[in-house]
């Protein structure tokens, strides 16, 4: 297990390479949260809704837009990368598992996030627009829950993405429709509760929901713990039915580059 | 006439420092501080029509820079530079529609496309009427054999089918200059062969004039018969490659063959270049005692199967040159 | 630079498609979707507050159209071309452009020229068309050629700036960054412009000038208030792209002289 951490601290340490682009990242959060929360203010006004507060739906937006930078959503990319130029089969040679190797690398990415740009944007947002607490403690933990079945989903997600571009050979179209799809059912911009029914109905059955509606509504304390254990039991169920599928695709996949010879 | 005319031209490039750090980038956006270095440094010389020259140096001689210059694309910090009467980068399009430039690395083909595009699109940019290109293209692809793979698309070419085509169409609007920027880097023996017989047939009965820069000495054998050398941004040698050869190379090299290895030989006045056991290959400097003289007493004392003697091949020489200038060069850098 | 090269140039690079006809098509289709997906949300949105500032559903999804429709018209003039800048003067082909007896700016657009962006038009001028018809205006036919006008500027307007960030390259090197910058603020202009504070609304009017893009054309267009520009400005919001573009290239061409004295 120590290697899969090598890659990690490796992939961490890349990162900082870029720290000149730390501060344009954390603008950057900044833009993007403030269009949100100028959005919710101009929507629901200082009042609030019947259901829904200004503050609720800021903090909402800031755990969103932070969670974003956190995804393993370069996957895809790194895999098509060593498709395309042919060192997969150099990857595929050395004693380990690739798709380890990939999720850890991809944590590496996402802890390099967490550190310089996820904690000072949280708390310049903060600072500059408020946030609420978590709604109790049990919610707090279950968010904490979350987020790890958001990194671990949208890996499995990427990672199914780019076994599936062995076949289509498309990296791009696969990509970005799978983007297209976390837009619409991860209710990252517009929670879930404002979706019209049948909208919410689906969405609520999908996986994509726990990239971005379930951490923040969890935080927020939107379900209550009957809920709360439902949506935590659906989210294990997807992580399970992808690994499942993943690891059928990658032999099918190894195979057909052993055969097809690249 | 001349067709190009190099004068007093120095080419300095600044290396900007970057400060380390946040306040380092914010600080370098403010003020820079650089370092200058001439990567061609008063340079004269003069091409005329209808030469084939050879432009040679070690790497970091500023020979691609030369021929940046020559080519308008970049400008000069000192100096004049006229190419066919005019200052390249200053009258840039006009220069570039009587010059042909293949850069050895750098392909300026269609990649998915099949080779007749690239040619078509050409045609387009330099404006060349249809009976010309026509002609043109027909000679360059039978000279050059390209017919075989005119209709594949350049992905699929070897990199000697390729660099044909490349200097096929450099040659498709009728340039009066060629530029060839290391032609022949990375191509096997029988692709090397046929880009020089081609570009050596192009010299001499289409007279377009040729300057190339090149690793290879063969190159420049074949195709050049003057050469420019070039080390640190100076002109270091021009002329022919056989004075050059007259003034360094009064060595020779000679190869004997002995029926039995004899071991170790130490002969005063001679050096072992190569070792192969019973072949052995010395260089034999030509002083007091001659070649001939020198081979007859190693032939008295051991027993010689056969014996040749050889005038120095050009990468000796050249490399000798190189040597000579490092050694040269010390006390000056000592001073400096 | 003729327009027989241009259209040379543009039959080439669809032939260079058609090398890979079935991954263009998927690509296109799956570009289709995700756009599709950002205007179910906002559609989502609208269908359960009815309004932002006063805009209705048809009324934002014109506006986020006109976004969409010209930043797709301009960027397959620029964006490939310009983010790929940093690529090719590191490597040196950007050298390959400086020999031809062409205006090295026109060429690299020309060649860079990006059909990909049919998907972005498609869909963004279908939801266009349908927002005009479904807000009833009565237009007259001034309004029309306002339109169209407004969607040439906007064009010119991204096209400009990231003719301008892509000229950044010939100094700095590194430039991915400004790109990424560029796209965040866009996301600014999917909105009502009102919603913001005045530094916002400045800043997008007079800094990063994309308010022009989309707000004030569909604001004038739409009959709605306009706080930093007059009413009897309308007719010269249009111009904002022209010149925008103008000093993009001139920034540009100033560029491309530096490296030829520089050197890169």
């Amino acid at each position: 297990m120590s290697t899969y951490f090598m890659f990690t601290l490796k992939a961490f340490v890349n990162q900082l390479a870029f720290r000149s682009e730390v501060w344009l990242r954390l603008l950057g959060n900044y833009f993007a949260i403030l269009i949100q929360v100028e959005i919710w203010r101009a929507v629901i006004g200082n009042g609030g809704s019947a259901s829904t507060t200004v503050e609720q739906m800021i903090t909402y937006s800031i755990l969103n837009t932070l969670l974003f930078a956190l995804l393993l959503n370069r996957v895809s990319s790194k895999v098509d990368g060593s498709l395309k130029s042919g060192s997969i089969a150099s990857e595929l040679i050395k004693p380990l598992s690739y798709p380890l190797y990939l999720l850890f690398d991809g944590l590496g990415q996402s802890l390099y996030q967490f550190i310089f740009t996820v904690i000072p944007s949280l708390i310049l947002a903060w600072i500059l627009f408020g946030m609420l607490p978590p709604a109790s403690t049990i919610h707090f933990i279950a968010f904490l829950g979350a987020l790890l079945m958001a990194l671990i989903l949208s890996f499995l997600l990427g990672y199914l993405v780019s076994l599936l571009a062995f076949w289509f050979l498309s990296h791009f179209a696969l990509s970005w429709t799978l983007g297209g799809l976390i837009t619409i059912f991860s209710g990252s911009f517009l929670p879930l509760w404002f979706y019209s029914p049948s909208w919410a109905a689906v969405a609520k059955l999908l996986p994509f929901q726990y990239l971005g509606y379930v951490p923040a509504a969890i935080y927020l304390g939107n379900q209550n713990e009957a809920e709360l254990w439902r949506t935590i039991a659906l989210g294990l169920i997807w992580i399970i039915l992808l690994l499942v599928v993943a690891h059928w695709l990658w032999g099918k996949a190894v195979r057909r580059l052993i055969v097809q010879g690249g | 006439m001349s067709i190009i005319a190099v004068n007093g031209i120095t080419k300095t490039y600044r290396q900007y420092r970057r400060f380390p750090g946040l306040i380092g980038s914010v600080r370098s956006l403010f003020t820079r501080q650089y370092t200058e270095e001439d990567a061609v440094n008063n340079m004269s010389f003069t091409i005329n029509e209808g030469e084939a020259v050879g432009y040679l140096g070690p790497n970091g001689a500023g020979k691609s820079t030369m021929i940046k210059m020559m080519t308008g694309i970049l400008v000069p910090t000192n100096g004049d530079i006229k190419v066919l009467g005019v200052v390249p980068h200053e009258a840039r399009k006009a220069n570039a529609q009587q010059i042909g430039v293949v850069f050895g690395q750098r392909s300026q083909l269609w990649w998915d496309l099949p080779v007749t595009d690239s040619f078509d699109l050409h045609k387009y940019i330099y404006k060349i009427p249809d009976s010309a290109f026509r002609k043109n293209l027909e000679l360059c692809m039978s000279l050059l054999s390209v017919h075989e793979f005119v209709q594949k698309p350049v992905r699929q070419l070897s990199l000697g089918q390729r660099m044909r085509v490349e200097i096929a169409m450099a040659l498709l609007h009728e340039p009066k200059i060629l530029f060839l920027d290391e032609p022949t880097i990375g191509l096997d023996v029988m692709a090397k062969d046929q880009i020089r017989r081609f570009l050596r047939t192009v010299n001499r009965e289409r007279k377009v004039t040729i300057v190339l820069t090149t690793h290879d000495m063969k190159d420049i054998e074949e195709i050049c018969p003057r050469m420019l050398v070039v080390n640190k941004g100076s002109l270091v040698y021009d002329g022919s490659v056989e004075d050059l050869r007259a003034k360094l190379g009064s060595e020779r090299k000679v190869i004997i063959d002995f029926r039995v290895d004899p071991g170790l030989l130490d002969i005063p006045g001679i050096t072992l270049l190569q070792d192969e056991g019973i072949r052995k290959t010395f260089l034999v400097p030509r002083g007091e005692s001659t070649v001939f003289e020198h081979v007859s007493r190693i032939a008295s004392q051991y027993p010689v199967e056969d014996a040749s003697i050889e005038s120095l091949d050009i990468e000796s020489v050249i490399r000798k040159l190189y040597l000579q200038l490092a050694s040269e060069e010390q006390p000056i850098s000592k001073i400096g | 630079m003729t327009l027989l090269l241009f259209s040379k140039l543009v039959r080439l690079l669809l032939k260079e498609k058609m090398e890979y006809r079935a991954d263009f098509v998927l690509s296109a289709f799956a570009q289709i979707i995700s756009y599709a997906g950002d205007y179910i949300v906002i559609w989502l949105f609208m269908k359960q507050f009815n309004s932002i500032a006063g805009w209705n559903w048809p009324e934002i999804a014109l506006l986020y159209s006109i976004g969409l429709f010209t930043y797709a018209l301009g960027a397959s003039f620029s964006f490939v071309q310009m983010s790929g800048l940093e690529g090719q003067v590191r490597e040196g082909t950007f050298d390959t452009l400086l020999i031809k007896p062409v205006n090295p700016y026109l060429y690299l657009i020309s060649r860079g020229f990006n059909l990909a962006y049919v998907a972005h038009i498609s869909i963004s001028g279908t939801v266009l068309i349908w927002a005009i018809a479904q807000l009833n205006l009565q237009w007259s036919w001034t309004d029309y050629v306002y339109l169209l006008l407004a969607l040439i500027s906007g064009a010119m307007i991204h096209a400009g700036l990231l003719t301008a960030i892509g000229a950044t390259t010939f100094v700095w090197v590194r430039t991915g960054y400004l790109f990424s910058l560029f796209f965040q603020l866009k996301e600014f202009i999917s909105y009502p412009l009102p919603i913001f504070g005045t530094v916002v609304q400045l800043l997008l009017t007079v800094g990063v000038p994309l308010a022009f893009v989309n707000f004030y054309p569909a604001a004038f267009l739409l009959s709605y208030e306009t706080s930093l520009i007059p009413h009897w400005a309308k007719w010269l919001v249009p111009l904002a792209g022209p010149l925008i573009y103008g000093l993009g290239y001139r920034f540009w061409m100033y560029g491309a002289n530096k490296y030829q004295g520089a050197g890169g």
